[in-house]
């Protein structure tokens, strides 16, 4: 089910009364709800993968029974590898096996030998690597006994299944989310209203923003090579902020959803586009799964503890793993390890963490200093999209090149001039209303709280309708296909 | 709870009491609109090659009724809704290479499209029943939603066009354009049999209402023309000769081979190209 459907229109309202009609005290009816709801929202797309995400929730939690039971190493170290086997196996399978496939009959067809075998059609369930990876941090922290294994199988169920998240994330750690299913939750009018005004902007992100910005984004990188320089990188700033507002309105609509059900997920989104480098950037952009990749590969690598080679090879190796998790194409590595060529510097020199704090934090503007920052971080991720969304890494170099030609200087030439100068306004807007809400959770948050309640329902009024009037032409949202 | 539910009632109340009391005053007000054209014995119709081509002050009695992108489909509605209210001599529709590729399919589906399509066809009867090519119903209900329930409106029959005159000559656009007509993700489109059908059906009911039909393919940039798909060249001159074989005259003129000053883009005439058209009409008509 998607979030800009009527359908959930419909499913969140008959859920949230069902939810707090059970009372506050029905702790187990509570989440058997949302375990069957959850369900019913990843069937709405295809029912035929509910065996999959229940197959993998009962491994995940019949190991974390053992692991609780078991105090042998040697057969504790089977147990954690029998969860990864089987989440990655999964994942490997469905993702990853014609891209494998395919690159080992060109290596074989490259070195002389014949080699033929067929790719399969697999559908990619929606959503695998988000839960796999979900459940993959419960054994883990079971297995470090950093967590209690639970024996509430359907809290487990609904922690894996927990249906703001399921599909696109944020991907919970099991230490901030299952618990949560074990508490009381009460019904807290002013988080249930923040979680409105988080959905609300979540929407206008999604169904405005990146929604408008795809139909440019498409149209220019499905086209490429009618276009010039200027226009591609025209194209490359709509399909950088088509995926910002995509993904992290997801994340709000998500993080908003849960919410209303009394459950806190993580923030997924730190406003990205204002960081002053790359470092301060992956900070800020997708931290779910930065953060898990930091815990969970990075740091038992060695981390940044080790000499210069370590880093740089620990570096490398979370970046393209990060960027591997995104999708079974090259482009993906090339944007990943990219990302990694441009943090490597900072963390050589130490100034990974120079930029902790929210910038300007104390004033409206930025410094030049900071202003220059935050383009040159801006200019260089805009770079790097454009191997995300180009279709091989031959597409993506042909953009390049032509970015990177006397072509750049020729004026824009876009098909389509009215939508594209509302878009464009619509963007800078955004963008604007972004910057003064960046010290919030979310741009909304700290918005209007001591306006009077006129001129605040009247803004938010003026979002709704612009949801509603400016909606671009429903699009899946990017983060579906990983 | 019970406080937050009240809220989120009255809240979401306000707009919708406004939307209901301005929806239903705008439909009460369109119900009863009708397209009555001033000037009604000849009618110029079809897309954004007939707007720029045909002058009205260089025709007495005529009105120029073309909106760019317009689908045979929409010009057939059209068509039926101006015999209904108006006495009708003549009409001029306009043809090329593009009416009859694929990419009309998608003008009630296509984000580009879609919203501009139903924001002139929602009057429309033959619209509710419509289902030959996709239909994205969520932007006609959007679309619906704009035109009547958020501002009053007066004029709500948004289907009637008019003659746009260009003055400049640029074509640098002329790539971009023949990718959109012609092209899909790299491929070239397919027919658009429902759009070629209707161009047939509007040939019937100009015949069935005594009109006289006379079909325009106006003159066509050598930049575009070198860039239209052979196949396109081939079906658009098997329809020419099938429509003249219907009686219908048909003025060809995409192989005139003005210069470059009479055209606005690669497919479309400026003012200078519209006079000499108009010229090269009379001429023909003399003969």
């Amino acid at each position: 089910m998607l979030f800009n459907s009527i359908d959930f229109a419909v499913f969140l309202p008959i859920v949230f009364i069902l939810y707090w009609a059970l009372g506050s005290n029905k702790i187990k009816e509570q989440n058997l709800l949302l375990f069957l709801v959850s369900y019913v929202f990843y069937g709405w797309w295809d029912w035929r993968f509910l065996s999959l995400i229940f197959f993998s929730t009962l491994v995940d939690y019949t190991i974390g029974v053992s692991l609780k039971t078991n105090n042998k190493p040697g057969q504790r170290k089977v147990l954690l590898w029998a969860s990864i086997i089987v989440n990655l196996g999964f994942l490997g399978f469905f993702k990853y096996y014609n891209f494998f496939l395919d690159n080992f009959i060109s290596a074989f067809t490259f070195f002389g030998g014949s080699f033929t075998a067929s790719s399969l059609q697999i559908i990619l369930p929606v959503g695998i690597s988000f839960y796999t990876f979900q459940t993959l941090s419960y054994s883990i922290d079971v297995y470090k006994r950093k967590l209690e294994p639970t024996r509430d199988f359907i809290a487990f169920g609904a922690f894996v299944s927990f249906f703001p998240q399921l599909v696109a994330g944020p991907i919970e750690r099991a230490t901030n989310l299952l618990p949560q299913f074990y508490k009381k939750r009460r019904f807290n009018y002013s988080n249930a209203v923040n979680g409105l005004k988080q959905i609300l902007w979540g929407f206008f992100k999604k169904v405005v923003i990146a929604d408008n910005c795809a139909e440019f984004a498409n149209q220019i990188f499905n086209n490429s090579a009618d276009y010039s320089g200027s226009s591609l990188l025209v194209g490359a700033l709509f399909f950088t902020f088509q995926i910002y507002g995509d993904f992290s309105g997801y994340s709000d609509i998500a993080i908003g959803t849960s919410r209303l059900f009394g459950f806190n997920l993580m923030k997924n989104f730190a406003f990205p586009y204002f960081s002053r480098d790359i470092a301060e950037f992956w900070r800020r952009w997708h931290i779910s799964l930065s953060t898990w990749f930091r815990d969970y590969l990075y740091i038992p690598l060695g981390g940044s503890k080790g000499g210069t080679k370590m880093k740089i090879r620990n570096t490398f190796i979370i970046f393209i793993v990060s960027g591997f998790w995104h999708g079974a194409n090259w482009t993906f590595i090339v944007w990943g390890a990219l990302n990694a060529i441009y943090f490597l510097p900072l963390l050589l020199a130490n100034k990974n963490r120079s930029n902790i704090n929210i910038v300007a934090e104390n004033s409206y503007f930025p410094s030049i200093r900071e202003f220059f920052g935050m383009l040159t971080t801006f200019s260089l991720t805009v770079l790097a999209w454009v191997f995300f969304r180009a279709d091989n890494l031959s597409h993506a170099f042909a953009i390049l090149n032509e970015i990177f030609s006397t072509s750049l200087f020729q004026s824009p030439s876009i098909d389509d001039g009215k939508s594209l100068k509302i878009t464009t306004v619509l963007t800078i807007i955004f963008v604007v209303v972004e910057w003064f809400g960046r010290k919030g959770e979310f741009a909304l948050d700290l918005l209007g709280g001591s306006w009077k309640r006129p001129i605040r329902w009247g803004f938010y009024y003026v979002v709704l309708m612009a949801v509603f009037w400016f909606a671009g032409k429903q699009q899946e949202f990017i983060y579906f296909q990983f | 709870m019970r406080r937050f539910l009240k809220e989120v009632f009255f809240f979401l109340s306000i707009p919708l009491v406004y939307f209901s009391v301005m929806g239903f005053v705008n439909y009460q007000n369109a119900k009863n609109q009708k397209p009555i054209l001033k000037n009604s014995r000849v009618i110029f119709m079809g897309d954004s090659h007939m707007q720029a081509a045909l002058n009205p002050e260089d025709w007495k009695g005529s009105v120029n009724m073309a909106q760019s992108a317009e689908p045979y489909v929409l010009t057939y509605w059209k068509l039926k809704e101006f015999i209904k209210y108006n006495k009708i001599d003549t009409v001029f529709l306009s043809l090329s290479y593009h009416n009859l590729s694929g990419f009309n399919d998608l003008k009630f589906s296509h984000p580009r499209w879609s919203a501009e399509m139903f924001k002139r066809s929602y009057l429309m009867p033959e619209l509710k029943t419509f289902n030959e090519i996709p239909i994205d119903y969520s932007t006609f209900y959007r679309v619906l939603w704009k035109q009547y329930c958020v501002f009053p409106k007066k004029k709500h029959i948004n289907y009637l066009g008019n003659f746009t005159p260009h003055k400049k000559t640029d074509f640098s656009r002329v790539p971009l354009t023949l990718t959109r007509h012609f092209k899909n993700n790299k491929v070239n489109y397919n027919f658009s049999e429902v759009n070629i059908g209707y161009f047939k059906k509007i040939i019937a009911l100009a015949d069935s209402n005594n009109i006289e039909l006379i079909v325009i393919c106006p003159p066509i940039n050598k930049v575009y023309m070198d860039g239209v798909p052979q196949k396109f060249i081939t079906s658009f001159n098997d329809l020419v000769i099938e429509t003249k074989g219907k009686g219908v005259p048909v003025f060809n003129y995409t192989s005139l081979n003005l210069e470059d000053e009479y055209f606005e883009d690669g497919d479309h005439l400026n003012l200078k190209g519209s006079k000499k058209l108009y010229e090269e009409i009379r001429k023909d008509l003399k003969n």
